[in-house]
């Protein structure tokens, strides 16, 4: 890669790193592995990116890159699970060692739930409320037409909202 | 104001506006949607992202490098070309033997029965399929009838 690709993958690199982080962190709910899985999605790109920066929406690649790569870690060590109890056990030690993505007990819950929401209405609400994009922003990396994204974010706030309030945690 | 006006500007951060005030004093679902819409971007509630440059570079001194050079694509090509002659010359193949029932068929169409009889005993001799044979029993008693 010459110096000017290599440029402006860095830039690439940088402005989206934290995004396809807390997604990716979204679906395995452990730090280290979010991080494993988003370098990976980066190495992909790094690996097609004279054609990925050609592309209307290289962050939306990006993303959806992780989340694959992300999904194929959990059916894998579901599979792993079954077939052998070593690895059964080393999985589930990792569960218990989650390291949490929320600042303070008192958002522990809240967490919990958001990690518990349809994967399209989270998505959304960490692109949005934590990541601080614009609706039309998370639409286009998406490559969801605004009022669905409009609709999974406010559906997902709302469904976040009522199970908090069900446990008196807001 | 409605309900979607509500969250609209909630969405959008504008607060402190004494109509949405109005509204979330009477709606508690928008309230609720209100106090979400605060905790979840307080901004100092997430944990700092960590810097995945080390673990990134690390990654990629360990891949292999992927060079795809023009000879390899040729050699894909000529691949697929003689894949594709191959599965040509099997489906046009000019050397296949007319299948024995088709032969049987044209001799009772001609109602050449002399034929299909000479042609019936050395069959049965020499027919090892178990289907031509049975084929060639159908056309000797259609034949014969």
């Amino acid at each position: 890669m010459n110096a000017e690709l290599e440029r402006e993958f860095t830039e690439f690199f940088k402005k989206t790193q934290p995004s396809v982080y807390r997604i990716v962190r979204g679906y395995v709910r452990s730090n280290g592995t979010a991080e494993d899985i988003a370098s990976e999605a980066f190495i992909k790109i790094y690996g097609h990116w004279e054609r990925v920066r050609q592309m209307e929406n290289p962050t939306g690649y990006l993303i959806r890159t992780g989340i694959n790569l992300a999904k194929t870690r959990l059916v894998r060590d579901k599979f792993m699970g079954w077939m052998s109890l070593d690895k059964a056990e080393e999985i589930g030690s990792r569960k218990q060692t989650e390291e949490s993505f929320f600042i303070g007990e008192e958002n522990r819950l809240m967490e919990k739930e958001l990690m518990g929401l349809r994967e399209e209405e989270r998505n959304v609400i960490i692109m949005k409320d934590i990541d601080g994009k614009k609706l039309e922003e998370v639409a286009g990396i998406l490559g969801q037409k605004l009022p669905t994204v409009k609709s999974f974010y406010r559906r997902g706030k709302l469904k976040l909202a009522k199970r908090l309030e069900e446990q008196d945690a807001m | 104001m409605q309900c979607n006006e509500a969250k609209d500007l909630i969405d959008r951060g504008e607060n402190g506006n004494s109509e949405l005030d109005g509204h979330l004093e009477n709606c508690r679902e928008c309230r609720a949607y209100y106090r979400i819409s605060e905790r979840l971007s307080a901004g100092n509630t997430v944990q700092d992202t960590p810097d995945l440059t080390a673990k990134f570079r690390a990654k990629l001194a360990g891949e292999p490098k992927r060079v795809r050079t023009a000879r390899w694509r040729f050699a894909g090509l000529a691949g697929s070309f003689a894949a594709l002659l191959i599965v040509a010359g099997v489906i046009f193949n000019p050397f296949t033997v007319e299948p024995v029932s088709t032969q049987a068929e044209e001799l009772v169409y001609n109602e050449d029965y002399d034929s299909l009889e000479s042609y019936y005993q050395l069959a049965v001799y020499e027919t090892e399929s178990d289907t031509n044979y049975s084929a060639i029993d159908y056309y000797y008693s259609l034949a014969v009838y």
